[in-house]
């Protein structure tokens, strides 16, 4: 199963809208909460880092018997150092960010930490992020 | 804790009365939703003044049964509208973030 949503920039009252949907699917396939955690965490930060960053982008969402794959992909700016951008506490988010509860610099290690495998790809074209979570893992924070 | 235990003069119920059976597995205070997503437990209430949509996004993510907004920060109908359709309780108070900490550990909620 393949699901795609669209995520839009600057627009904080549908950020999340696609991580909700990934949460309810995932909660309706009772898998073990640690899992859940683990995937709308990652999935919730993607989101969010497209709504503040960006100037909008698309997620795709793969379920398969072996694991569940997220894709995030942009239309830029892209991430000009993504070696600075993984470390902890680094943001460039503005004060309205901040004030909406965003912004802390930890999106990207969040992905890091909650999935088991992160790839990502940024141009001045924009930034494609692949999160992969192996099902039966035991990845627990 | 059950939610309607932490009702007291000090807050406000915004959402549905049933929101108010629900259980809490302990606390998390914050005002960063990432923080809240990479460290709060499971079923843990979500103690914050950030008063947005995004706060019961965040709460819905982490199954928390209850987020109580701090410092009388407005909360917004879309908000209670949303914790409605989550079975999240929401509570508003004039209490500051460290204050309702306090009160719930004083009262043994805690």
């Amino acid at each position: 199963m393949v699901k795609e949503y669209q995520i839009i920039a600057r627009n904080y009252d549908l950020a999340g809208r696609a991580s909700s949907d990934i949460k309810r699917t995932l909660k309706a396939m009772n898998v073990p909460w640690s899992f859940q955690k683990r995937v709308c965490a990652a999935s919730y930060e993607a989101e969010i880092n497209i709504v503040i960053h960006s100037v909008g982008g698309y997620a795709t969402f793969e379920i398969t018997d072996q694991a569940i794959i997220l894709d995030f992909y942009d239309d830029g700016p892209g991430i000009p150092n993504i070696e600075l951008a993984m470390m902890e506490g680094y943001s460039t988010a503005s004060e309205l960010d901040h004030a909406n509860g965003f912004g802390a610099g930890m999106g990207l290690p969040n992905m890091k930490r909650s999935s088991d495998l992160m790839n990502i790809t940024s141009d001045h074209e924009g930034t494609h992020v692949h999160l992969v979570f192996y099902r039966g893992e035991t990845h627990d924070q | 804790m059950i939610n309607k235990d932490v009702l007291t003069t000090d807050y406000t119920l915004h959402t549905d009365l049933i929101t108010l059976t629900r259980e809490c597995h302990g606390i998390y205070a914050t005002d960063l939703l990432s923080a809240a997503i990479k460290s709060a437990g499971h079923q843990s209430a979500l103690v914050t003044l950030i008063s947005h949509d995004n706060t019961i996004a965040c709460a819905m993510m982490i199954d928390c049964p209850l987020v109580i907004i701090t410092s009388d920060r407005m909360v917004s109908q879309s908000m209670i509208d949303k914790a409605n359709e989550e079975n999240i309780c929401l509570l508003s108070t004039h209490l500051h973030t460290h204050e309702v900490i306090r009160d719930l550990l004083v009262r043994g909620l805690i």
